[in-house]
């Protein structure tokens, strides 16, 4: 499903290159659970980043579906991002001047050929697979913080992708909705998509099939 | 996507109006330059309804101290005979009149009769023949109207059209009793007075007897050939010296008569088009600004749209649309109480067709404005890098 190889990827600034990623191979199986662990700075992010194909790697080369995404242009990106990927950030990050069920439609605003009426019922079911179908007229503000979070996954599975990334999910929520978190990425990997989890928490990363540790760049483990 | 963009435009109405009040204030100013400009250019392109190279103003000084208004005396208006027979022997000059009122002058006199307003002007029979006037029914005055218990009257079309249901020959205005008798006996295209930037008005030519009664002619219209010197102004005014000994005689360019038309009516455009074209330019930094700023505020509903699928151009496209949408709301507001004036009768000479074109105009020129505003803004949304913007707290 992804695979990576000998990936590098460094950050510029005025003075000072930064080596996220130092020649990390990786590969996830469709239908695979993984957790990304390592200290802050290690690169999980900006790893989780190039599969999501927020951002292209210096060197190595990284396939999605057996494709190369090397070279395609923004636009087939975009598309493939759209197909095929939904993000959890840690920060919810749900518009605040929309309400949750337009929170919800908003991957879908992208994809061509779908219908208001029908990006309005795929947004009711997935706010009903986590939960909210009552709160659907709720603006972000209105809700708690485990409640956000829950409108941010129905946003991203609202397309029904093949992968789900997920970057510190339960990061801002407490153990409870951490749970309440992780019992709908489950739910979603036992549905068969491909979820990837960004955590610190070991207790999180334990209902992974594997974990993947990054230490300084590198893949340790 | 209309419907999203709107539930965003809503939800940001605080921002938006101020957004919204800045376009309609620059939409009013903007229309009332183009309305002008299209009024003052439809006027132009009307016909003039008469021909001003190679005449000559000549303006009359008896002398004794009367002013225009004053009646001529016996002796007086003798001598006015001999000057316009004398004008009119010497080679280089064609025809010549005397006139009340100058063209381009923008003294004229008007008269409100039958509720219908007009400028009046009072000519001497070869007047037609100095200002090539173009009749187009009935004549123009002979000395068959010697001696008339009616006034003879000549009026433009527009005038034919709007006081008289069927010929107007032969018919008369409706007048106070007081008044004599003002029989129309031809009718002329058209005679805008005050020059091409004029709007056309309703225009009346009094025949001009030349009897003790009468007001005094301040000028003479002549016409020369078409090769004459500057330097027979000269010959001119020493040959009409010769015959009204103690008249003075002061040669009027009407070119610099219509120069000083012209720039009268358009200095309030220039005015006008400085200061609109000042404040657009103060509306269209402060579009940019509130533009960008938005942008910048909203990196990580930008970043997040780039995650979930957005390609460049649709986030350009959505940060134009959102400016559009204001922009209509706004022109909405502005030409709902634009379309008020003509029903309210508050747009004076301008007619609904300039009317509606300069509001057509105005609406584009707005458009234009706003979009452009928006292109670099726009453009700085499609920079924005989803994984810096998704990162930052």
């Amino acid at each position: 499903m992804i695979q990576l190889n000998n990936v590098t990827k460094s950050y510029h600034t005025e003075r000072i290159e930064t080596l996220a990623l130092d020649a990390v191979t990786l590969s996830i199986a469709d239908g695979e659970f993984v957790a990304i662990m390592g200290p802050s700075g290690c690169g999980k992010t900006t790893l989780l980043n190039l599969m999501g194909l927020l951002d292209t790697p210096d060197a190595g080369e990284l396939l999605l579906d057996d494709q190369s995404i090397g070279g395609q242009s923004d636009r087939k990106l975009s598309r493939l991002r759209n197909r095929k990927i939904g993000f959890v950030f840690q920060s919810f990050h749900l518009v605040q001047d929309l309400n949750v069920v337009d929170n919800v439609e908003v991957p879908l605003l992208y994809r061509p050929g779908v219908s208001g009426r029908e990006r309005r019922r795929l947004a009711r079911e997935a706010l009903d697979q986590v939960g909210l179908s009552s709160r659907i007229f709720h603006f972000p503000n209105q809700l708690s913080g485990g409640q956000q979070q829950r409108v941010a996954v129905a946003r991203a599975i609202v397309g029904a992708p093949q992968i789900l990334l997920a970057d510190e999910p339960t990061g801002n929520l407490d153990s409870r909705m951490g749970d309440e978190i992780m019992d709908l990425l489950k739910q979603r990997h036992d549905a068969g998509s491909t979820v990837v989890m960004v955590t610190h928490d070991q207790r999180m990363a334990d209902c992974a099939d594997r974990t993947v540790r990054l230490f300084d760049g590198r893949q340790v483990q | 996507m209309i419907k999203h963009l709107l539930k965003l435009a809503w939800r940001k109405k605080t921002t938006n109006a101020l957004l919204m009040v800045e376009i309609f204030v620059a939409f009013l100013v903007t229309f009332s330059v183009v309305a002008l400009s299209c009024f003052l250019w439809n006027n132009h392109r009307q016909p003039l309804g008469f021909e001003w190279n190679h005449v000559w103003g000549v303006q009359i000084e008896t002398g004794d101290g009367r002013t225009g208004d004053s009646n001529w005396q016996a002796d007086q208006v003798e001598t006015l005979r001999h000057v316009l027979v004398e004008a009119q022997r010497l080679e280089a000059v064609e025809s010549a009149a005397g006139v009340l009122t100058l063209p381009f002058e923008m003294g004229g006199s008007t008269r409100t009769l039958a509720n219908l307003d007009m400028q009046v002007n009072e000519v001497t029979d070869d007047f037609l023949d100095v200002m090539r006037l173009e009749l187009v029914a009935g004549r123009w005055f002979t000395d068959e109207d010697d001696a008339k218990p009616w006034t003879a009257i000549v009026i433009d079309r527009d005038l034919a059209n709007e006081a008289f249901a069927g010929d107007p020959i032969g018919q008369s205005l409706p007048r106070d009793p007081e008044d004599p008798e003002y029989r129309v006996v031809g009718v002329i295209s058209d005679f805008r007075e005050d020059g091409e930037l004029s709007a056309q008005s309703n225009y009346v030519f009094q025949r001009k007897n030349l009897d003790p009664e009468e007001r005094l002619l301040r000028d003479l219209v002549v016409r020369v050939q078409p090769d004459t010197p500057a330097e027979f102004e000269e010959v001119l005014v020493e040959r009409l010296r010769a015959v009204a000994p103690g008249w003075s005689f002061e040669i009027r360019d009407l070119e610099g008569l219509r120069r000083t038309s012209r720039n009268f009516r358009l200095a309030p455009l220039v005015i006008a088009g400085v200061v609109g074209s000042f404040l657009l330019l103060m509306v269209a930094l402060g579009l940019i600004g509130v533009l960008w700023q938005n942008v910048t505020q909203r990196t990580r509903e930008l970043g997040l749209r780039r995650a979930v699928g957005a390609h460049r151009r649709e986030i350009y496209q959505q940060i134009l649309s959102e400016l559009a949408l204001v922009t209509t709301a706004s022109l909405a507001l502005g030409v709902g109480l634009l379309v008020q004036l003509p029903f309210l009768d508050l747009i004076g000479d301008i007619s609904r067709s300039v009317f509606l074109t300069a509001l057509v105009t105005s609406i584009l020129v707005m458009y234009s404005l706003t979009l452009l505003c928006g292109l670099y803004p726009s453009w700085l949304a499609t920079r924005v890098d989803a994984a810096d913007a998704l990162r930052s707290e």
